[in-house]
């Protein structure tokens, strides 16, 4: 197995969906490969990033501010819209 | 003659409370300020036709969230898959632009990483530093340069947690090309975020 197949294939580990001689082959190719063994390591911590990302996001830890311009268009087309609806 | 409020949401009070909030919620995943803007004021209006769906077992904020996912998911779709398809249809063995820059297929090196790809120890303090604020600037810089199913993809699963199956139906893609689009999000992401952040 090569590293490119082995880099695939731990994306297809991820849903469980390896069959039994590709999770060998995996297994095998990652005792010996420590730059595939470093590629998984350092692809978790983007994985997990991604998640921290959208956690701070729902906390509010870290937020985006709508351009105040586009707020107060959004506030009028919407007071419009609940005046005609009355 | 004035209908009666739906019980438990308050409209006018909508842009004041939330609009921030599903901005950012919109603009984390989309990465694109106009497109988030107007995904937010799409979620508002359908949010005032749609009042008598609400139930009450969610909160105001859940259920408006929930409008915005789905159009979310919606802009997802729009985007072609046709030339990320392309590339996907090709056999893994077979190099294209992406992969041989990665990997070396030739012989001897038959698939083996690039000398200038191959990933490379990070700066030693790399755990703590995702907790600072640059760090998601990058990671969202990184995110832009994705290809759009691709990072649709990738956020889909890693911000939102969806199930490979759901994403798969949603972007109509096979579990195939779904494994192979997240095979080159993590070699370009990985990529970038170790020349822009955790390089040594």
């Amino acid at each position: 197995m090569n590293c490119q197949t082995a880099t695939l294939l731990v994306e297809k580990k991820r849903d469980g969906k390896l069959t039994w001689s590709e999770r060998m082959g995996l297994w095998m190719h990652t005792a010996y490969c420590s730059i595939c063994a470093l590629f998984f390591k350092q692809a978790e911590i983007l994985d997990g990033s991604a998640k921290a990302y959208a956690q701070k996001i729902d906390t509010e830890q870290k937020s985006y501010k709508l351009n105040p311009d586009s707020k107060a268009r959004m506030e009028e087309a919407l007071g419009r819209e609940l005046r005609d609806q009355g | 003659m004035n209908e009666e409020k739906t019980p438990g949401l308050e409209p006018q009070k909508w842009i004041e409370r939330y609009s921030d909030y599903l901005y950012s919620f919109a603009y984390a995943r989309l990465r694109k300020e106009e497109v988030a803007e107007d995904l937010v004021q799409d979620t508002f209006f359908s949010a005032l036709r749609a009042q008598d769906t609400f139930r009450h077992t969610a909160s105001e904020k859940t259920w408006l969230v929930s409008i915005l996912k789905r159009k979310i998911i919606d802009f997802y779709r729009k985007k072609s898959t046709q030339n990320e398809l392309n590339v996907l249809d090709k056999p893994v063995q077979t190099a294209d632009g992406t992969m041989d820059h990665f990997f070396d297929n030739s012989e001897p090196y038959s698939g083996h990483w690039t000398e200038g790809a191959a990933p490379k120890p990070w700066r030693k303090d790399f755990e703590t530093s995702v907790e600072s604020e640059q760090f998601y600037d990058i990671l969202k810089g990184c995110l832009t340069k994705l290809p759009e199913k691709t990072a649709a993809a990738f956020t889909m699963k890693n911000m939102d947690d969806l199930d490979t199956e759901e994403i798969c139906k949603e972007l109509n893609i096979t579990a195939s090309n779904y494994w192979v689009m997240m095979h080159r999000a993590k070699l370009m992401l990985r990529e970038c975020m170790e020349k822009n952040w955790f390089a040594a």
